[in-house]
């Protein structure tokens, strides 16, 4: 056996991305759970959102209540391309998340010098004012009763493939494929020096601008590329309902993907966003269908989580002694 | 790394175990999103009372095809998105051919999609905005209430007789108030009468004050109304402080019974348009609200709403159509729904209803209502009194103001 090839098996294998992209790839299967397909789209969708969210938050320190802005934004976007513009997959995909990841550079621009408090309140000021050109904005983005009507088309090379993402499970497939991708960009994104230095500036900012980086430039950085992927979960979401709908702007819903974040460990763990944001998702649809007043358990589990286990679920696995700190 | 996989798989099996349901009996399961929880859960409740109503009536009087209905209910939260996810879980893993529930025209839209994409047949229970039947219809989608079209073309030549001509609007500003006030100025124009001025309200507001005493300056002759919700709560109590009723008429456009038991006899005050009211002096009304009563000790509105109404009509319309259809496939059944009229002996309202087939719109007459002063009322249910009711024939709109051109039918 050749010992390179074998040792980068053993890499392979070690991974937990490999073990997650290949859980998620036999799921359909699963006897019963598998059926229900659009649910397994809907949480990889989610766990792309918190994944990328997981930058800002668990590696930078800041803390984003309005990126359900830029999630929706990415929606829009790629819904008014379809409707308007062209029709297809990729060219109103890459425009909606070209437009979404714009817009948040565009207000990281504005925000990027703030920190803790000032920075959590301007993120909510934001998703504010986009929730309410979504919702009022009737032309364009169809104001309350959404904008429906955007088909799954084809992919493929012309003559010689194509894959009709109309099919739940076809399209599922092609959301585990790009969830895989972009697990592996942001892994290596929070790994790499420049990943390092967003979490010099959690840890101290101030030391970190003395030390000679540009901490609002890395800041900027940060919140830009999380509202990249933000957004590139917003255009599969539509895709996967085939609709926009203002609700997702507004900013109590923003509260959600910070919750997914806090919830499964992702403060300490890097996969703590995907664990949290698959129960978040499984946990929430499964409890609301068994008991009408589900929210109050529902609500009582988090007050639990949130005294009791402060660093999620994955906080009480890897805890060590002294402070958890992500890697 | 072990730990993790165990701990996702550990998740997914209790999820597995959890929702295994209990062994296929021969039973028709009607998929039901409507909201339990967020600012409809009153609603929401409503309406299902009134389907379960309507499936206990069917089951005991045989079922339908011979099987049993079965409700299989999923909260809305009224948020499209979570809708649209619970109706496709209803789809794909309880299987179901049939979706109704209410409350949101979004949400309506959000199902309506899903149904229309997986070929099952959709009941929108309780939402008025025009685009359900319009824009948004889908072979596949159904819509009970009457739009706003159908509301102010009942309602508004009423207030221009009795109340007179100068109108001041109060809009909800979105889509839904939009359409209210822009139908009630159609309406206002066509008689010559003189539109004063309008105020649009931001959703979420608590304190109408500066709206009102706007509308007071202009002395207008009715104060029309196009606010929902928790808004129109606080609305109607500010009204009553402010004792704008004392200067002008208040006309609420669409009027929910279920804020008018909020706001209590005392600040319940005006002529409005509604879709339904409990007190319809119609031997099956009288039945439908008995029935409720028995069936429902104790719950906090005693009587049944326009909700509830909706809700019982469309469980029956459903099962009355599968068994006509004499088959449960989907496209069968549109076909036996599509221009059915429903009897004035059972529609629960004066006249009888139509499906229409073009726009899946069910036809049904408007009513206009007058609140009861404190002095005049019996108990603490009884708060209006009918003055008008308005056939929808009359009312809707035509196939060339609302052309509509529906799917083929599913396979």
């Amino acid at each position: 056996m050749n010992s390179v090839v074998w040792q980068w098996c053993r890499k392979i294998l070690g991974s937990p991305m490999f073990w997650i992209a290949g859980f998620f790839a036999i799921f359909p299967f699963i006897p019963y759970i598998g059926e229900f397909i659009s649910m397994g789209t809907e949480v990889l969708i989610w766990c792309l959102f918190a994944m990328g969210f997981n930058i800002l938050l668990g590696y930078t320190g800041l803390p984003s209540f309005g990126h359900g802005a830029y999630f929706g934004i990415g929606a829009y976007a790629l819904g008014i391309t379809f409707k308007h513009l062209i029709q297809g997959v990729w060219i109103p995909l890459i425009l909606g998340v070209l437009v979404g990841t714009l817009f948040t550079a565009g207000v990281g621009l504005l925000i990027a010098r703030k920190r803790g408090i000032y920075f959590a309140l301007l993120t909510i000021a934001f998703s504010q004012m986009f929730f309410f050109v979504a919702f009022r904005w009737d032309e364009v983005t169809g104001g309350e009763t959404g904008l429906s009507g955007v088909d799954r088309m084809s992919v493929g090379i012309p003559s010689l493939f194509s894959i009709d993402l109309s099919s739940g499970l076809n399209y599922y497939y092609f959301v585990l494929a790009i969830f895989a991708v972009s697990m592996l960009v942001i892994w290596r994104i929070v790994h790499s020096p420049f990943g390092r230095v967003l979490q010099a500036i959690r840890e101290n900012e101030v030391r970190t601008k003395y030390v000679g980086y540009n901490t609002t430039a890395y800041k900027w950085a940060s919140f830009t590329l999380s509202g990249l992927f933000a957004s590139l979960a917003g255009c599969l979401h539509v895709l996967l309902q085939n609709a926009a709908f203002p609700e997702v702007l507004e900013w109590t819903k923003s509260g959600d993907v910070v919750m997914m974040t806090l919830l499964g460990g992702g403060m300490v763990n890097f996969y703590g966003s995907i664990l949290g944001a698959s129960i978040f998702i499984i946990f929430r649809d499964l409890l609301s269908s068994f008991w009408e007043s589900w929210l109050l358990l529902y609500g009582s589990v988090f007050v639990i989580i949130i005294l009791f286990i402060p660093n999620g679920i994955l906080g009480i696995l890897t805890q060590k002694k002294g402070r958890a700190v992500l890697k | 790394m072990k730990k993790l996989v165990t701990i996702l798989s550990i998740v997914l099996l209790s999820g597995l175990l959890w929702s295994q349901s209990s062994p296929a009996e021969e039973v028709i399961k009607i998929g039901v999103v409507s909201p339990a929880s967020g600012n409809y859960a009153d609603h929401g409740a409503l309406e299902r009372r009134g389907m379960q109503m309507a499936v206990e009536e069917l089951n005991q009087a045989g079922g339908v095809l011979g099987k049993n209905l079965q409700l299989v209910a999923e909260d809305s939260e009224t948020n499209p998105q979570v809708a649209a996810r619970k109706a496709r879980r209803l789809i794909e893993v309880d299987k179901v051919k049939y979706l109704m529930g209410g409350v949101s025209s979004s949400v309506a839209i959000a199902v309506g999609e899903v149904a229309q994409r997986y070929g099952v047949i959709f009941f929108a229970t309780n939402q008025n905005s025009d685009t359900v039947t319009g824009k948004y219809a889908h072979r596949c989608v159904f819509r009970v209430p009457p739009n706003m079209a159908m509301a102010l073309r009942a309602l508004g030549p009423y207030i221009l007789e009795t109340v007179g001509n100068r109108w001041y609007f109060l809009t909800h500003d979105y889509s839904w108030g939009w359409s209210g006030t822009r139908w009630a100025r159609n309406v206002l124009k066509a008689h010559n009468g003189v539109d004063v001025g309008e105020s649009k309200v931001p959703l979420g507001t608590r304190d109408f004050s500066a709206f009102l005493i706007k509308a007071r300056a202009t002395k207008p002759d009715a104060l029309v109304i196009t606010v929902g919700g928790v808004d129109r709560a606080a609305l109607m109590e500010q009204i009553y402080e402010f004792g704008i009723h004392k200067d002008m008429t208040v006309v609420h456009t669409l009027y929910d019974y279920e804020d008018a038991w909020a706001a209590g006899p005392k600040k319940n005050v005006g002529i409005h348009g509604t879709e339904w009211y409990y007190d319809i002096d119609k031997p099956d009304v009288r039945e439908f609200v008995q029935k409720y009563k028995k069936r429902w000790l104790g719950v906090a509105i005693p009587v049944p709403t326009q909700d509830t109404a909706n809700g019982y009509l469309a469980t029956r319309e459903l099962g009355r159509a599968i068994q006509r259809a004499g088959t449960e496939n989907v496209a069968a059944v549109i076909k036996a729904l599509e221009g059915h009229v429903i009897p004035e002996s059972e529609s629960l309202r004066h006249g009888p209803i139509t499906i229409r087939d073009w726009d899946h719109q069910f036809i049904c007459t408007y009513y206009v209502v007058r609140s009861k002063k404190p002095s005049e009322i019996r108990d603490r249910a009884d708060l209006c009194e009918i003055v008008k009711w308005v056939p929808g024939e009359k009312t809707a709109r035509t196939k060339a103001e609302n052309p509509v051109k529906l799917e083929p039918y599913p396979e």
